[in-house]
């Protein structure tokens, strides 16, 4: 079935009685020629590339749980391409302009909305960080900009005057946008299932098998599936399903939260990041406030998150934007990252013939298509665009690394 | 909030105190006898445990000693802190 608004408007007439699932929810066959692990964005967008540019339709995508269920809908939705490193500040400047076809590629609303963001600079030192990541951005074709405090006031008229905190001026980044987390998940669902592939929930990979040439199935507990080609998509559980394989990833589980506060009448256009206290928030579509930070101070598996960190996000948000103080904390959450040495994702073929891992590295949510598209090229031709070579697993030995912790901004 | 309960001054919030790393993950006893992949792994690559591991934990914000904490990462349920040799 096809969305539009002639759909929606017979399918009223009709007092909506026959819309059918989005996709179908499937029971594994024997073998695939190929296998996803992990129905996040990352690798439903990947079995969606598989089938639509490379033929590959016999491909299933096994998840443990439900679809989306992991950071996939827990995230804060920033789509920013504010890196400093060149190889980053390529692969995410081109990550951010995927995003903006998807609607219609799909045919489904992810409900993209260009926002921008402003960066508030607290210090001398700040401000010249920020120059040289304006300078060096510029050079892929981002439009970031560095603002005076005349054009920050006008931006953020709600924020305290700079005789109360040192704020020097700010960052204006025209092209972050937002966009629907969970219709991430659900719209390239819906288009895999359209071209025949597997979606199967309810199905954790426990093991993986090989042979002398490679990959040759996964155990799951709804039995064992054959394929020779295996993408790996897990975020936070890297680790233990890489190791199925004898595979060592360098990555640490370490929750991210998020919070909102009871959603009030729009006030905030933009998203905004505070740079001095490592934190930012936006207004949802909905009004409620979400906000973030850095991720938490030890490694965990626990959903849940450390208490002193909303505290510390709210405290810092009421101290630039004390208009908020009598606003309502309406609930919090923590997903599980998978955050790499360098802060820099993998997508990246592994020493095992056929076994191919897109580990987000820090906050993936923006860069979900396009990781997708190099994940299923990878898997398609076994061999790595020249857009994500620098993402290789190998560059931790070679000493290649990509040391983003200059990365601006939220996650 | 995780309370934990420091064998020199009892039950603290866990924001008194900062994690220090697994204890399995110990730097090699003679580095350059490694080949580059086995220092590349040390230097890179953390256990990353699901479910106990021991951990070592250091008080900052009170006695400021090093303890070894038994938590399940699953959860962040604890079992035992204790003190560490050297650190008592
Ligand atoms: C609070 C928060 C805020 C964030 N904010 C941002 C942001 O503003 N911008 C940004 O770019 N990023 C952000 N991120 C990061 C972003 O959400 C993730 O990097 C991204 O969504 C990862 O997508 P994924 O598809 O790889 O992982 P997920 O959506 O986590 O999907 C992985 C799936 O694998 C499944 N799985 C795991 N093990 C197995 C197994 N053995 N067998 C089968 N299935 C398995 C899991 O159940 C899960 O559904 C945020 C994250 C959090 C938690
Ligand atoms: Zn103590």
């Amino acid at each position: 079935m096809k969305y539009s608004a002639l759909t929606l408007a017979l399918q009223g007439l009709r007092n909506h009685r026959d819309w059918r699932p989005a996709w179908r929810n499937a029971t594994p066959k024997k073998s695939y020629d190929a296998i996803i692990i992990g129905g996040g964005g990352h690798g439903l967008g990947a079995a969606f590339y598989l089938a639509k540019k490379h033929g590959i339709r016999n491909v299933a995508v096994l998840e443990k749980g439900w679809l989306g269920g992991g950071n996939t809908a827990r995230n804060t939705m920033t789509i920013r391409d504010n890196f400093l490193y060149p190889d980053n500040a390529r692969f995410h400047h081109a990550a951010v302009k995927a995003w903006h076809s998807l609607s219609t590629e799909l045919n489904f609303n992810i409900m993209l909305s260009k926002r921008g963001m402003t960066t508030v600079l607290m210090s001398e030192r700040d401000l010249s960080d920020a120059q040289r990541m304006v300078n060096t951005t510029a050079l892929f074709g981002a439009k970031h900009r560095i603002i005076d405090l005349a054009e920050l006031q006008r931006r953020l008229p709600m924020a305290v005057s700079p005789e109360r905190l040192p704020i020097v001026g700010g960052i204006h980044h025209p092209d972050v946008v937002i966009a629907r987390h969970d219709a991430i998940a659900w719209g390239y669902a819906r288009a895999a299932s359209k071209f025949g592939v597997d979606i199967v929930e309810n199905c954790e990979v426990v093991d993986i098998h090989c042979d002398a040439q490679g990959v040759c199935g996964v155990e799951t507990t709804q039995g064992r599936i054959a394929t020779r080609k295996l993408g790996m998509a897990v975020a936070g559980h890297g680790k233990q399903v890489a190791a199925m394989a004898e595979i060592v990833l360098p990555i640490e589980t370490v929750p991210l939260q998020a919070l909102v506060s009871s959603p009030v009448k729009p006030v905030i256009d933009d998203v905004v990041v505070l740079r001095g206290f490592n934190t930012y928030f936006m207004q949802s579509d909905k009004g409620e406030l979400v906000m973030g930070a850095g991720t938490d101070p030890y490694p965990s598996y626990a959903q849940r998150g450390s208490p002193q960190i909303p505290e510390a996000i709210i405290a810092a948000i009421l101290q630039v934007f004390p208009m908020f103080e009598r606003m309502k904390f309406m609930r919090q959450w923590a997903g599980v990252l998978d955050i790499t040495y360098d802060n820099t994702p993998i997508i990246s073929k592994t020493p095992v013939a056929g076994f191919y891992v897109d580990v987000a590295g820090s906050g993936g949510f923006k860069t979900t298509p396009l990781a997708a598209m190099m994940h299923a090229d990878l898997i398609a031709n076994d061999r790595p665009d020249p857009m994500i070579d620098a993402y290789s697993l190998d560059r931790f030995a070679n000493g290649r690394l990509i040391l983003e912790r200059a990365s601006y901004g939220n996650r | 909030m995780i309370y934990i309960d420091c064998p020199h001054c009892g039950e603290r919030n866990e924001d008194e105190f900062v994690y220090g790393g697994d204890v399995a993950h110990r730097r090699p006893e003679d580095p350059a006898a490694l080949s580059d992949a086995q220092w590349c792994n040390y230097i890179y690559t953390v256990p990353n445990t699901k479910g106990w591991a021991e951990e070592h934990w250091w008080h900052m914000r009170g006695c400021q000693r090093w303890i070894t904490v038994h938590r399940n990462s699953v959860n962040n349920e604890l079992q035992s802190v204790l003190r560490e040799k050297g650190n008592d």
